[in-house]
């Protein structure tokens, strides 16, 4: 009875686990009466292999041995299979002697490795980023996900780097047809060498030419899991420090883990204040140039003498001006990021206030445009995933372009463009351009068991 | 076949940049128009034609500096038209009057005819048909040419006083160039325009409005009969008035006021236009310093109607005397008695007799605040 009992847990468990990449099963002893399962990645293998493989050859007995394992700190009966699959998702090792099975404490906490996430800073909430490696990111998103659901697979890219990719799903909620692209695109990669998330990006990606990122990469496994509820799929790679989450829509590049986070009051006008950042950095530039060279008449008269004024000593064509400028602050911003941290805000202050008020003092560029350019350099950094600023910051030109040739008309023709180019866009087959405001409530509600 | 298409691109590019033309003009290539006045030349050999004055603003690039300057560009030419094209060979930078918010029409013109200048503000592109208008005293020239000391920018000492943006008189009526053009060609309605004088030594006054027979200025109110005819024309009028009760001044504020009117269909070719205007006041200044109760304030509501009463018949009489129509009596008559041919006619006719009848109902509601 009690046999039956017993290897059934560890059958049982070995149904729910056995195609889980990350999955271990260990059988010991002479007559191999004892088995381990335990999943790796949240595992304390060290601790495994010397507290409980060691002692079981040092031991003869196996009835010693099972007492010996009953004493382990931290150590109870298998006797529930919820409480089994949930101590195995943390990180519990169970230990089948027999017809006895106990689950044994072995988790591993990764703490060495993991860093504080730098690119998506947030005030509260969890500041572990992924490390560069690919057991401990597992780790932690384990950690944030206990579930059998979540199902991890993994393989390896690049011929001659061999590194290693693990798809991550929660295999209730997942949209088979994603799965189905993110595994056939990962199978037909060619190369030699994969080094970072970007590039890994850029590889499975349908279209060569491309304007808006098809994929968010981010660096917190928060944001991975929260995602992973969602029906996505992450894709996590060893050697570097972030995930790829697919696929995904545009209103996601303009959320950040903050939002959850503030009461909603605060956080939907935390997401305003991004959109209307997106707006003014994009279209800034162009309005001036448009208003300096083409219509004057929107602007209040008081406003146009400013600018007339301020510009009056400048020599070249307004549009010359922004090109200059805004260059100026790309350079800045390039600088900046690759200075070292020690030399860093002496550039930025050299570039940024001599250099703008030396520019204005000289007559070069008027007072008004080195506001407009530190506007639309700051209200670019509003957008919390750096890989949607660093494709606003391109698209800017474009308006500029269309600005400069038919004013407030070229600005019109640009923003409708893009707004076209985005809707058209598909991330593995989902709309890009869509609305998620309302959608997220409903999920919600599911999750309360609503429904 | 890919290279092909690359060359596609760039040869529509090109093409479509030139698509825009020469409409790229730097701000600081462009002389800003702040202010029109059109007034007829004082040369009696000249007089026949129009004398126009453009006010531009020459920007400074230092926000600090305390006013701005500005030019005056004169032009005396035998149209409005040929006017700017001989003024843009005086100055170095394109005129642009798409900021041009004021246009002023000298009294010698508005006395004569005010049509074609209207037209011409009315059909130009680039000027916007919500420019205030007025009539400038002596001439449109000088009223321009004043730069009070609290003009910051050029011209707004002016626009802002038009405008009832910053002071809110209620002797200034605003006139817009599109009402102002809709009045001209409306039959049953007058077109009006505040009266703008210069006072030295560098003061604009607006406390009097023009009354034009359509295209032609034909009376002056007085600053006492601009404000009641602002209290018939507009709703909750801030002002105050100043009446006689038992033997005692009261100053008072409106806090709220009200005016319609009927016309109560002819009988044997006569028509009246009962007037009903309401409202609430609180005793702002009394002169003696006698207890104000609340008979006193019954005594000094039934002064203040019994003067509203008087004093409105007599501005309608005036009107009536000069034979227009600023209130636009005529069209509400026509919206009610409609027949398609014979309505207006018939108001003609009417007109010269119209009876007037003043229902004033303004009651004292406060004391003001005793501390």
């Amino acid at each position: 009875m009690t046999t039956h009992r017993a290897s059934n847990a560890a059958n049982w468990l070995r149904e729910k686990l056995a195609e889980q990449s990350d999955y271990e099963e260990i059988t010991l002893g002479a007559s191999s009466q004892i088995q381990l399962q335990y999943l790796k990645s949240v595992t304390n293998s060290n601790l495994v292999y010397q507290y409980v493989v060691v002692p079981s050859y040092e031991m003869d007995d196996v009835q010693a041995y099972e007492a010996y394992i009953a004493t382990f700190p931290g150590t109870g009966k298998a006797d529930d299979l919820q409480k089994l699959i949930e101590g195995i998702l943390e990180g519990y090792t169970l230990v089948s002697i027999g017809p006895n099975s106990y689950l044994l404490n072995s988790v591993k906490v990764e703490s060495g490795g993991v860093g504080e996430a730098i690119n998506e800073a947030i005030v509260q909430g969890p500041r572990e980023a992924f490390s560069e490696s690919i057991e401990t990111n597992l780790n932690l998103i384990r950690r944030r996900y206990q579930t059998s659901e979540l199902k991890v697979e993994t393989m390896t890219l690049g011929s001659l780097s061999r590194t290693a990719i693990a798809i991550v799903y929660d295999q209730k909620r997942v949209d088979s047809s994603v799965l189905q692209q993110v595994k056939d695109r990962l199978k037909k990669v060619k190369i030699d060498i994969l080094q970072s998330a970007g590039e890994l990006e850029k590889y499975i990606s349908p279209h060569r030419f491309r304007i808006f990122p098809n994929m968010v990469v981010t660096e917190r496994p928060d944001r991975v899991v929260l995602n992973l509820t969602e029906g996505k799929v992450a894709i996590l790679m060893d050697t570097t420090g972030f995930a790829i989450i697919a696929p995904a829509v545009f209103t996601d590049f303009f959320s950040a883990m903050d939002d959850k986070i503030q009461i909603p009051l605060v956080s939907q006008f935390l997401k305003l204040i991004r959109y209307v950042g997106l707006f003014i950095t994009l279209t800034l530039p162009g309005l001036y140039v448009t208003f300096a060279s083409y219509n004057p008449e929107i602007l209040k008269s008081q406003l146009v003498l400013l600018i007339a004024g301020s510009r009056a000593a400048v020599p070249y064509p307004s549009f010359m001006e922004v090109f200059f400028m805004l260059l100026m602050m790309e350079f800045l911003t390039e600088a900046s990021l690759r200075l070292p941290k020690a030399i860093g805000p002496t550039a930025t202050t050299v570039g940024g206030l001599i250099l703008g008020q030396a520019a204005t003092q000289a007559g070069l560029v008027s007072n008004i445009m080195i506001i407009l350019v530190s506007a639309v350099a700051i209200s670019n950094f509003v957008i919390p995933l750096s890989m949607m600023g660093y494709t606003i910051r391109v698209i800017k030109y474009i308006i500029i372009l269309t600005a400069m040739l038919f004013g407030i008309v070229g600005i019109m023709i640009s923003v409708v463009g893009i707004i076209m180019y985005l809707s058209d866009v598909r991330s593995f087959g989902k709309p890009y351009f869509r609305l998620t405001l309302w959608e997220s409530k409903e999920k919600v509600g599911h999750q309360h068991g609503k429904s | 076949m890919k290279r092909s298409l690359w060359a596609k691109l760039c040869v529509i590019g090109l093409l479509v940049s030139l698509l825009s033309g020469c409409q790229f003009k730097d701000i600081d290539k462009r002389s800003f128009v702040l202010a029109i006045g059109v007034d007829r030349p004082e040369d009696p050999e000249t007089k026949h034609l129009y004398e126009v004055t453009l006010k531009t603003a020459l920007p400074e690039g230092d926000p600090t500096a305390r006013t701005q300057e500005s030019i005056m560009i004169t032009q005396v030419a035998p149209s409005i038209p040929e006017a700017v094209r001989l003024m843009k060979s005086k100055i170095d930078k394109e005129l642009d009057f798409s900021h041009c918010k004021v246009v002023v029409y000298g009294q010698a013109l508005a006395k004569e005819n005010i049509a074609a200048v209207l037209d011409w503000t009315t059909r130009r592109r680039d000027l916007q048909l919500i420019m205030y208008c007025a009539v400038g005293v002596p001439n449109a020239k000088e009223v321009i040419q004043m730069q009070p000391k609290t003009e910051r920018v050029p011209g707004n000492a002016l626009i802002l006083s038009l405008s009832k943006d910053g002071s809110e008189s209620p002797f200034v009526h605003t006139v817009y160039s599109f009402d102002l053009a809709r009045k001209m060609t409306e039959h049953g309605i007058d077109p009006i325009m505040p009266v703008v004088h210069t006072q030295d030594p560098d003061m604009l006054v607006v406390n009097k409005l023009a009354v034009f027979n359509k295209s032609k200025m034909v009376g002056t109110l007085t600053p006492d009969e601009t404000r009641l005819f602002n209290l018939l024309a507009t709703k909750n009028l801030i002002t105050s008035f100043r009446v006689m009760a038992e033997g005692n001044a009261y100053d008072y504020y409106l806090e709220s006021s009200k005016s319609e009117y009927k016309i109560n269909p002819a009988k044997a070719g006569k028509a009246t236009v009962s007037y009903k205007v309401s409202g609430s006041g609180t005793i702002e200044m009394n002169d003696e310093g006698i207890p104000v109760t609340g008979p006193v304030l019954r005594e000094v509501s039934r002064a203040a109607n019994e003067q509203w009463e008087k004093d409105v018949k007599a501005l309608c009489q005036k009107f009536q005397g000069l034979g227009v129509d600023p209130l636009g009596w005529g069209l509400r008559y026509f919206s009610r008695n409609w027949n398609n041919e014979q309505e207006v006619q018939q108001w003609k006719e009417l007109y010269p007799e119209l009876e007037f009848q003043v229902k004033a109902d303004v009651k004292m509601k406060y004391t003001g605040l005793i501390r």
